[in-house]
């Protein structure tokens, strides 16, 4: 099993640099001469070392790594400030610029392209935190919301006479079953049949025209 | 702009399908008044809707008078009066239409497309000098696209950003009142138009082996057919999440006229358009209004 590098060292984890490098200083010098020591206790001094210097390197490492993103979580409620502010560019550009990427980067920066209309890359990165974050409410949500956005802005009656494509079906007459299939205050409410009689009649009278003549003296 | 986006028919108004067919016709005549004849070949259905849309936001209302038309001789027809917008939209289309060309000739360079460039050469140029800043972004966003055709790009929407800036742009030059919906209407617009050509081109692309953004994306195709159907739910998902937003940000606009026209374009006509691409093996290619 790993130790932890800051007991390994024998310090706190909110230890500033200085005071850690003379830590490691300390612990190491302890086991320099050991380590020429014949037998067992020489090798046990060597592979002391070795375990500070690891430990060492380790923890400058993951300090650097932080040290890039700040703490994480402001980071990510400063992103989510500039996306509300409409600064999407400088978002994007903070969001470039972190190294680690847990299910919060991915579902930020979905929103980034969801703003910017680029709503393929939105759902693939709200399927990436998802994945990482299969429990998360708030992603699921989002990528449920993001699939229904297909059919937003109409209700499922309406989007189901659409789905029915150019064709105007003859056999669906309004207000058949005592249902009106159409919002009344929409465009040809009630009229739809009647509607494809004066469409013949124009192509018609454009026909009608075109050889000369006219059908519908008005137009 | 291709011509692609239309009301529903089966769903539109007679005095909108009246207005429809006036304003196509003031922007031709506006074409030919500024550019000449052949030009007017430019001239399509998505700037119509683009006309109407730019025109009720600026609150410019049409005039239609009943005037002679080459095209149709035998009979007088309603036509849209002659305005500013009209004419940047007439210069707009010529523009478009050129860079469309150049593209065709930088991709393919094939003598059919070079001398169609060159047909247009004269207009483009008059059209880019009354409206550089027109030009401008048409060619700035036309090497972006061509930046990333080239790369082979498979993502769909890096590749159909560029179209869709270039409409938001171009738009928001025309007419700068509607603030963020009206932008966010005219990207998607782009982007929609960019999405259904590609759909359109599947074969063709397929067969000349030039770029289309859904064959990078998915390198799976053998024919139409099998291809949307393998792919039905990614492509669904790019055009109609488009739509909706085109739907929502129209919804959130004020119009001073003339809103069942787009109102029918935005809640109906790209919806009834999107499916018939995705049910419709067959040729699309010739759509009548």
């Amino acid at each position: 099993m790993q130790k932890n590098p800051y007991v390994i060292l024998g310090v706190d984890e909110n230890i500033p640099d200085d005071q850690l490098y003379e830590a490691y200083r300390k612990k190491r010098a302890e086991y320099a001469d050991a380590r020429f020591q014949p037998g067992e206790a020489g090798a046990e001094a060597a592979q002391k070392m070795e375990e500070l210097d690891n430990a060492y390197s380790d923890i400058l490492a993951d300090r650097k790594n932080r040290g890039a993103d700040g703490d994480v979580t402001t980071v990510f409620a400063e992103v989510e400030q500039m996306i509300k502010d409409g600064k999407l560019n400088e978002a994007q550009s903070r969001l470039d610029g972190m190294n680690q990427r847990p299910a919060e980067w991915h579902y930020l920066q979905s929103i980034v392209f969801y703003r910017k209309n680029w709503y393929g890359e939105s759902k693939k990165q709200l399927e990436m935190a998802c994945q990482q974050a299969p429990g998360n409410h708030k992603y699921s949500d989002a990528l449920m919301r993001l699939n229904n956005r297909m059919n937003q802005g109409q209700n499922p009656q309406q989007a189901k006479n659409n789905a029915s494509g150019q064709q105007y079906d003859p056999n669906q007459r309004p207000g058949q079953n005592g249902q009106p299939n159409m919002d009344p205050n929409r465009q040809m409410g009630g009229c739809g049949t009647e509607m494809n009689c004066c469409a013949n009649l124009i192509c018609a009278d454009c026909c009608c025209e075109m050889m000369g003549g006219d059908l519908i003296s008005c137009c | 702009m291709f011509g692609y986006v239309l009301p529903d028919k089966n769903y539109l108004y007679l005095k909108d399908y009246a207005l429809f067919q006036g304003v196509y016709c003031g922007i031709c005549k506006s074409t030919k008044k500024q550019f000449g004849n052949l030009p007017r070949l430019s001239v399509n259905y998505d700037s119509v809707f683009l006309s109407v849309l730019v025109h009720n936001l600026c609150g410019e209302d049409y005039t239609l008078e009943k005037q002679r038309c080459i095209l149709h001789p035998l009979r007088k027809r309603n036509m849209a009066l002659d305005d500013p917008l009209s004419a940047k939209i007439a210069a707009l289309n010529v523009l478009l239409l050129w860079h469309k060309l150049n593209d065709d000739v930088i991709d393919g360079g094939k003598f059919k497309h070079r001398a169609a460039r060159r047909l247009f050469a004269r207009a483009r140029k008059k059209a880019a000098r009354s409206f550089p800043e027109f030009e401008a972004v048409i060619a700035e966003e036309y090497a972006r696209l061509r930046a990333l055709e080239k790369a082979k790009c498979g993502e769909i929407d890096r590749v159909a950003d560029p179209f869709g800036c270039m409409m938001e742009r171009l738009c928001g030059l025309i007419c700068d009142r509607g603030g963020e919906d009206f932008k966010s209407l005219c990207y998607n617009v782009g982007r929609w138009i960019y999405l259904i050509d590609a759909l359109d081109d599947l074969e063709k692309d397929h067969k000349s082996g030039e770029y289309n953004v859904f064959l990078a994306a998915f390198p799976d195709f053998s024919d139409r057919q099998s291809f949307v159907e393998a792919h039905r739910q990614d492509l669904e998902f790019s055009l109609y999440t488009g739509v909706a937003a085109i739907e929502e940000a129209a919804a959130k606009l004020d119009f001073c006229f003339n809103a069942d026209l787009i109102k029918n374009v935005t809640e109906r006509g790209l919806r009834v358009r999107t499916k018939l691409f995705l049910e419709n093996h067959c040729q699309c290619k010739k759509i009548r209004m």
